[in-house]
């Protein structure tokens, strides 16, 4: 009764009431245009606020205010309703309660509604808008229970879209897809169509068994993006897990209890309305195999049952209930992660309205899994270590505590995960820990320095204490762990610079050299004294002038590129061969051998001045005298730079041919396979050899970051792939790659 | 929604421009400022924070106009805007060597503009705050003449 008093104050057309006695009475103004769909998109959006106690009211209002308002607005919010639809697709039921409710007095506008709704249907579909088909197809299912839509246009409908799946000719990911469109609409409706036409209910599924079970075959596709090649932490297809899941529901009658269900509070006014049936639906087809079709994906799973508070139960893994949760979860983070402080503070909402569930949990692992997520991850990883900076602060009597358990349990698992993961990690953690004081139970960990120099959790601890320096500073890190870690620290940053020794050949022409730039001459002058230093060969030569110019900028960056800088034209006319190329990243790797960072920064400088080619960065990174170092993270951040510099320098100099790119993976490529089978041949132990899986990983890593790069050269990475018949797990890998890819 | 990377209430009085001409150099740049660093704050802790939301072209420290060490800012120039915008959405408000930073759009690197522009040649805020910051010198500069006049407090 108040909401409709409310809202009728609000009606645009209504003149205010004139007052009696004497009061001067004001026109009424019309609010014009744009006020009105101002108004209607608004509260069309707010109808997407996760709350239960007020979604009722929210409704009301806005069917309310349109009802006067339809006859001239009935595009405008038909077209708001598909935006925000597509938007916030878990909050499906209260958009379809407007509806419904809507449809009770205007008959035309419901027709009209499942009219548009099919239509932009059909335009998603043929136009690749996976997420908003998807969104419209749980609009229809719940426009079922609103008593828009009849339980046999639905069912209609539903078969309609499997029979894509018995489309023979018809891609893997496109079959999938709609498998995935059908599976994921059941949840909302399942229960309805179970009540009133079981038996067609039945029949679909059982066209849909058929073809999740005899013709897809997941593995092949997807055995590459599971994050743990072992089999302990289950990794489903994204499709496999869904199935069972909905068949788990099906046993369960259809009963389903996380979804909030607006509608059953007006179920009484909604059950008055006439429906409306759909015409036949045809899934449009594309001529050519043009179609991008998701990719198959596979969901991660860190904690299990006991991991949980006693408590607190979390739905089952085959439990509909956890795909609800974490799909709106997943909503939230898609919709808010640019504003943190918004999206933590949606995100501890619905944990608000579900407090008997461990939210706090389910949200960090999806989280984490989105984070360590194969090929790429969706967002940056400073993005998700953001807002769990900010749910830390937000909660912090719960979120550390757990961040803190997730982060132990992904430890005990590092023997098993892929390179790519394990450098998101390393650099989440790291960045996390730099904003709480680096406070860790540090001797929990302690059982890593007894294990072998390249397994993946000593590695693990010694990169985390690489970054963890290079964000705070050595002697901080070294008071910070247990004595016992002396093993594992990096030793102390400091620049090595061998011609103090006056005695070692080039010494002479370093004093000099030392004694010309401080008393600030030219680059022309420190040219010509290099030139006329005949004596030695110009190998020598490079090495004591990167030497000598490393060594008087070794304060700090700034320091280095200025010197640098000043001397490019020395450096440039020096670097006439690829041999002076790899000559000075070879002097820059002796001075500052201790220090990473440094190497990595000075080489991509070089690289960024043209000093050094990038293809002299790809030999000097696979050179022999590197291979212990390989295992590390510096090298292939600088290969990864190597390719984006390559990249954005494609861009600006609007070079559309990309060859220089396509070079440059191809080379990567194949020096990298080179290097693995001369290590094959020349070692052969019967231990784990956790060299060859890194430097593997990494190459999968590699092409997993520049996949619509790789594509274009997907039939010369066919021939590399060849050339590594003889390791077997190398050659599977990179085929794999390729099926996937393609 | 994009309340992490609006421009906030700060204008260089020194900007050769109008009022403006500033803003519409501050949507475009792909330059930050970053204020509140320790004095101890290095470049190269910089260098590994921010190069977690991109590739950093350049970093600028700011120096005590007459001592020329680090005065506590400095700036930070990405190749992208989007980059840049990601160092204002994840970056801004979290910890650098355990201090809270602020990040901040800048309209560009000009020759100069690396200095402090307090009378004593640190940075303004650091001439009258009262309180004791140990990674900024300790006391404000006022006070700190105040307590123990004639003194240099280095």
């Amino acid at each position: 009764m108040n909401s409709r008093r409310r809202c009728r104050e609000v009606s645009p057309e209504e003149p205010l009431p004139a007052e009696a006695g004497g009061r001067p009475t004001k026109c009424a103004r019309r609010p014009d245009h744009k006020e009105v769909m101002a108004t209607i998109e608004n509260l069309m959006i707010k109808l997407s606020d996760y709350n239960s106690a007020t979604v009722q009211g929210r409704i009301e209002d806005l069917s309310y205010y349109v009802t006067d308002t339809l006859h001239i607005y009935k595009w405008d919010i038909l077209r708001t309703l598909v935006d925000c639809v597509e938007k916030y697709p878990m909050q499906c039921g209260a958009y379809a309660t407007f509806v419904g409710l809507v449809n009770v007095q205007d008959y035309e506008f419901g027709s009209e509604c499942l009219k548009c709704v099919t239509q932009q249907l059909v335009k998603a579909l043929y136009e690749g808008e996976w997420l908003k088909a998807q969104s419209l197809v749980l609009l229809l299912a719940d426009l079922v229970n609103t008593n828009v839509l009849t339980v046999g246009s639905m069912l209609q409908l539903l078969n309609s879209l499997v029979d894509v799946c018995e489309e023979e000719d018809a891609s893997h990911r496109r079959r999938d897809f709609y498998a995935h469109l059908v599976l994921s609409s059941l949840p909302l409706v399942g229960r309805e169509l179970y009540e009133k036409k079981e038996t067609v209910l039945q029949t679909l599924l059982k066209r849909l068994q058929v073809y999740i079970k005899r013709e897809r075959s997941p593995g092949e596709g997807t055995r590459l993006l599971r994050i743990f090649n072992n089999c302990d932490v289950p990794q489903l297809d994204y499709l496999e897990l869904l199935w069972l899941q909905i068949k788990r529901l099906m046993h369960a009658k259809w009963i389903e209890k996380e979804l909030l269900r607006p509608y059953a509070a007006f179920d009484e006014n909604l059950s008055t309305a006439l429906q409306h049936h759909l015409p036949p639906f045809q899934p449009p087809c594309h001529e050519d195999d043009s179609a991008d079709y998701p990719h198959p994906w596979l969901v991660f799973r860190l904690f299990e049952a006991n991991d949980f508070p006693p408590h607190m139960r979390m739905p089952d893994e085959l439990d509909i209930g956890r795909h609800i949760i974490e799909a709106h979860i997943m909503e939230t983070v898609r919709l808010h992660h640019l504003e943190r402080k918004i999206c933590a503070e949606r995100l501890m909402a619905y944990c608000v309205a579900k407090p008997t569930r461990p939210m706090e949990h389910c949200i960090i692992e999806v989280l984490l899994g989105q984070m360590l997520q194969l090929p790429s991850s969706p967002l940056l990883t400073i993005n998700y270590g953001a807002l769990i900076i900010e749910l830390c602060k937000l909660v912090p009597d719960k979120f550390p505590r757990i961040v803190a358990q997730a982060a132990d349990m992904l430890y005990t698992q590092l023997e098993y995960m892929n390179p790519s993961s394990f450098d998101r990690f390393v650099n989440w953690f790291s960045h996390h820990l730099s904003n709480f004081r680096y406070q860790w139970n540090w001797q929990d960990w302690e059982n890593s320095i007894t294990l072998p120099e390249f397994h993946p959790t000593r590695q693990f601890v010694r990169e985390l204490l690489k970054k963890c320096m290079r964000l705070s500073y050595h002697q901080h890190i070294v008071q910070l762990v247990p004595a016992s870690y002396a093993p594992l620290l990096p030793a102390s940053p400091d620049p090595n610079f061998k011609y103090i020794d006056g005695l070692l050949p080039g010494a002479k022409l370093a004093k000099h050299v030392l004694d010309a730039i401080r008393s600030k001459c030219a680059p022309e002058l420190l040219g010509g004294l290099l030139e006329a230093t005949t004596e030695l060969d110009e190998g020598l030569k490079i090495n004591v002038l990167m030497q000598s110019l490393l060594h008087l900028g070794c304060k700090s960056f700034t320091h280095i590129f200025s010197l640098l800088s000043k001397f490019q034209p020395v450096l440039k006319m020096l670097a006439h061969n690829d041999a002076n190329q790899l000559a000075m990243l070879r002097a820059l790797f002796e001075v500052w051998s201790n220090n990473e960072h440094v190497k990595l920064v000075v080489a991509d400088k070089l690289l960024k001045m043209h000093i050094v080619s990038n293809h002299a960065v790809v030999a000097w990174v696979f050179n022999p005298s590197l291979k212990s170092e390989l295992v590390k993270m510096y090298l292939w951040e600088l290969l990864n730079l190597t390719v984006r510099y390559t990249k954005y320098h494609m861009r600006i100099t609007e070079d559309n041919q990309s060859t220089d790119l396509n070079c440059l993976l191809l080379n990567i490529a194949q020096t990298c396979v080179k290097v693995l089978m001369d290590h094959r041949k020349s070692e052969q132990s019967s231990e784990v050899d956790y060299w060859f899986q890194w430097i593997q990983g990494r190459l999968l890593q590699l092409l997993f970051n520049y996949i619509d790069d790789v594509r274009k050269i997907s039939s010369k990475l066919r021939e590399i792939a060849f050339e590594a018949e003889e390791a077997k797990s190398l050659s599977n890998m990179i085929n794999d790659y390729l099926n996937y890819i393609t | 929604m994009s309340a992490s990377i609006d421009l906030s209430s700060y204008r260089d009085q020194h900007f050769k421009g109008s009022r403006s001409e500033q803003e519409r150099s501050l949507r475009d740049s792909s330059t930050l400022y970053v204020g509140n660093l320790s004095f101890y704050t290095t470049e190269e802790q910089i260098h590994e924070l921010f190069s977690r939301c991109g590739d950093v072209r350049i970093i600028v420290m700011g120096l005590d106009k007459y001592k020329k060490t680090p005065c506590g800012f400095c700036f930070v120039e990405y190749y992208t805007r989007a980059e840049a915008e990601a160092a204002m959405r994840f970056v801004n408000g979290t910890r650098l060597d355990d201090r809270l930073i602020r990040v901040d759009w800048d309209a560009g690197f000009i020759e100069g503009r690396q200095y402090g522009r307090g009378k004593t040649g640190g940075q303004v805020r650091d001439e009258y705050r009262t309180d004791y910051d140990a990674g900024r010198g300790g006391y404000g500069k006022l006070l700190s003449q105040k307590i123990a006049p004639n003194t240099d407090n280095r």
